[in-house]
């Protein structure tokens, strides 16, 4: 596991961000190698953070509400505090996610209209908020219901929105799986049209978390909803969407998907080596392909794993767990460089690891 | 913009590594006393710490796991032993006493299920248990399957060796085809002169007989061997990479414990395995009698036992979760003597319930997040 050029662990530090539970509360952490984490309290569950990809200077890490949510903050993650929040506009519920976009001017939010007994009750949107200010600039339609994970396409201009596909209960916070449309779409970012929409072949299988390559594949972790199928056999839980825009499974033998337990929590790919990795706590593992060739590569078992991101610095995937651990992957080999390995003992990370940010030592 | 706001609490960053918060929380006295038992002190109170739920843990693992993978492994060697005599000349005596080992070694497998990890589970993608048991996989009956591949090598020419087992898949070996090749004959019937007459008329059933329980003998060994000597040749011993927390994915042992016994009975109500497994030899019942005693042992320890689950949770004050699971264990019982499939799935139901909020929140063992579906 080498250092990638330039980069030098001795003089730098990395940090990612993630939602965190400790004992009866909820917060967000910032952790970095040999540091120890710098967590706070938030008054809600949090889940998915994102980095601005023009203010790296700042550190700041947006950290989104759990689903269904009303708060999106903003942290520090070098001193870990707060610099902002917003919250949802009446009517909406956020959905877990956001991005911004290239310029770093605006940010992408998953929500979706929360208003039982009206037509538009349980409809997808994307907020769009000033960055700077939060205001809502515009809010458009992601096509189909339960907009979960969205990214900044590498063209800049497109959003890729991963729509769960279930409707909402009365009660906004359970689904109903019973009618589902889930779908993977496209959508310009500054017009809100839909310019691409794919499905697959499963009804069942919502399609939620994304990562896309250096090379504009996305690939798509999935969770099956088994309550409302009729049969036990195994669906697959791993899709990408190719740049030739072929969209299909990625192929495993049938006991990785038994063993995932139709839930595959989270997934990001490393860009030197277009190796993807994707989490499943309850299968306690990760599972690693490259996603060019679809091939499946190999997996590494860790209890209650979900939260994966790239370690720059060390050229290799961060896994994170509910124990509080961070474990160094190596993507070609999937084994652990033992060295780097982290515990807070007094932190639960929840679902996601942010990207990393890198600052100079001292 | 939004203003930052004032923070609130912070979070404690001092922390301790290897500090079990909510064990220590709840560190309560017992009423309990101890007889004198493994080191313990006599009349030494019994409280719920790391230590004790580590001797129970110890206690769990030498008292029921490996002797039932002992057991197992011993079950099916006398199999083999069984086999190789009754193909020696088959007849309707030695026919019962092989059907008599099938179904000592099906019950103690039954027995293990409860522990479906390390050596049984020491691949993700092929498990050697699935060789064993290929309903454990997700309740699926290849039964047809089975016959198909047993009539077929009966009759045809290729060599019945080593290696033709070895190529075998999982739906076509383990206690299902052994069943299916020791209780009934090729027209599927299960009179004991029927099935020997087919053997007579056919040696090379006999054959598959011994290579099914041979592959059989040498998956238990295996996993036998892997608890007490040598796991994935790493020289060391599961039973002590185990109990030094050096598990496969880094689970806590007790947190691996819980949840495989959690999983099996999760497994026993959803795939409705009262209905479907040791259907041909109609011992489905012993079997289920047997994996529910071996996970009771998890929770009640044996008659010598003192330091075990059952007396931490009290220890605990958790008499009430207590009460809970030993009604749920008597409810299992009760639909097992009274053969009632429905009870028994509720029974199993209520205690796969138990051991995934009662028995971990009795002592204080996190199992982890319970990451919801949708997030």
């Amino acid at each position: 596991m080498g250092l990638s050029s330039g980069a030098s662990s001795d003089t730098q530090i990395e940090y990612w961000g993630s939602a965190v539970l400790s004992e009866d509360q909820t917060g967000f952490a910032s952790v970095s190698r040999n540091q120890s984490a710098v967590p706070e309290q938030t008054v809600f569950r949090g889940h998915g953070v994102c980095l601005n990809p023009a203010g790296k200077e700042s550190h700041s890490a947006l950290m989104m509400a759990r689903r269904p949510g009303s708060e999106g903050i903003l942290f520090n993650l070098v001193t870990g505090q707060e610099s902002g929040r917003f919250r949802a506009l009446p009517e909406r519920q956020f959905q877990g996610h956001a991005c911004y976009s290239a310029d770093g001017t605006e940010i992408y939010v998953t929500q979706t209209v929360f208003s039982p007994g009206s037509p538009d009750h349980g409809k997808g949107m994307i907020s769009v908020r000033d960055a700077d200010s939060f205001n809502q600039l515009r809010e458009f339609e992601s096509g189909d219901p339960e907009p979960h994970e969205v990214l900044l396409m590498p063209d800049g201009i497109h959003i890729v929105v991963a729509n769960g596909g279930r409707y909402p209960g009365v009660d906004g916070r359970s689904n109903d799986a019973t009618e589902m449309s889930s779908s993977l779409v496209l959508i310009n970012s500054t017009t809100g049209a839909i310019t691409e929409r794919y499905t697959l072949d499963e009804p069942k299988a919502s399609i939620r978390h994304l990562a896309i390559s250096a090379q504009g594949s996305v690939v798509v972790a999935l969770q099956v909803q088994r309550q409302a199928m009729n049969d036990s056999a195994p669906r697959p839980l791993a899709a990408v969407l190719t740049e030739k825009r072929h969209f299909d499974y990625l192929p495993a033998p049938e006991n990785l998907w038994l063993g995932a337990h139709d839930y595959m929590g989270s997934v990001a790919v490393h860009a030197p080596t277009g190796i993807a990795c994707m989490t499943t706590p309850k299968g306690n593992f990760a599972a690693f392909w490259h996603v060019t060739s679809k091939t499946l590569l190999g997996y590494f078992q860790m209890h209650d794993v979900c939260g994966v991101s790239v370690s720059t610095l060390h050229d290799c995937f961060v896994l994170s767990n509910s124990a509080g651990e961070l474990r160094f992957i190596d993507p070609v080999s999937q084994q652990e460089n033992t060295a780097l390995r982290q515990s807070y003992p007094n932190l639960r990370f929840d679902n996601h690891l942010s990207q990393p940010v890198i600052t100079l030592k001292g | 913009m939004n203003k930052p706001k004032t923070l609130l609490h912070r979070f404690r960053s001092d922390s301790v590594h290897g500090e079990k918060r909510l064990r220590n929380t709840a560190t309560i006295l017992l009423a309990v006393l101890l007889t004198a038992c493994g080191g313990e002190r006599k009349n030494d109170p019994l409280i719920l710490t790391d230590d004790t739920l580590n001797t129970a843990l110890t206690r769990i693992i030498d008292q029921t796991v490996i002797p039932s993978v002992e057991a197992f492994s011993r079950d099916a060697d006398a199999l083999v032993v069984a086999t190789s005599d009754f193909c020696s000349g088959p007849d309707t005596d030695g026919l019962e006493q092989v059907q008599s080992a099938w179904e000592k070694s099906t019950t103690s497998w039954y027995r293990i299920l409860p522990f479906l990890f390390g050596p049984p589970d020491d691949n993700l993608l092929t498990p050697g248990y699935l060789f064993i048991d290929s309903l454990r996989q997700r309740g699926n009956d290849y039964t047809s399957t089975v016959r198909a591949e047993i009539n077929e090598s009966a009759s045809g020419s290729e060599s019945l060796n080593d290696a033709y087992f070895d190529r075998l898949s999982f739906t076509k070996t383990g206690l299902l085809a052994l069943e299916v090749a020791l209780f009934e004959d090729a027209s599927e019937s299960t009179s004991d002169s029927d099935i020997v007459a087919g053997f007579i008329a056919e040696p090379r059933r006999c054959d598959y007989l011994k290579g099914l329980s041979n592959l059989q003998a040498d998956y238990a060994n295996k996993f036998h061997q892997g608890w007490v000597s040598d796991y994935q040749n790493s020289g060391e011993a599961y039973r002590e990479r185990f109990l030094r927390g050096a598990t496969d994915d880094g689970s806590a042992p007790l947190t691996l414990l819980l949840t495989s016994a959690q999983e099996h009975l999760n497994y026993l109500k959803q795939r409705t395995v009262a209905d479907q497994a040791g259907q041909i030899s109609g011992i489905s019942w012993s079997l289920m009698q047997a994996s529910i005693e071996a996970t009771e042992a998890i929770v009640e320890g044996d008659e010598s036992t003192v330091v075990t689950l059952a007396s931490l949770m009290l220890a605990a004050q958790e008499e009430s979760a207590l009460l809970s699971v030993r009604d749920n264990f008597e409810r299992a019982y009760e639909a097992i003597n009274d053969a009632s499939n429905l009870d028994f799935y509720t029974a199993a139901g209520l205690l796969d319930g138990n051991f995934k909020r009662e028995i971990p929140d009795g002592l204080a063992v996190e199992l982890g997040i319970n990451f919801s579906d949708g997030d």
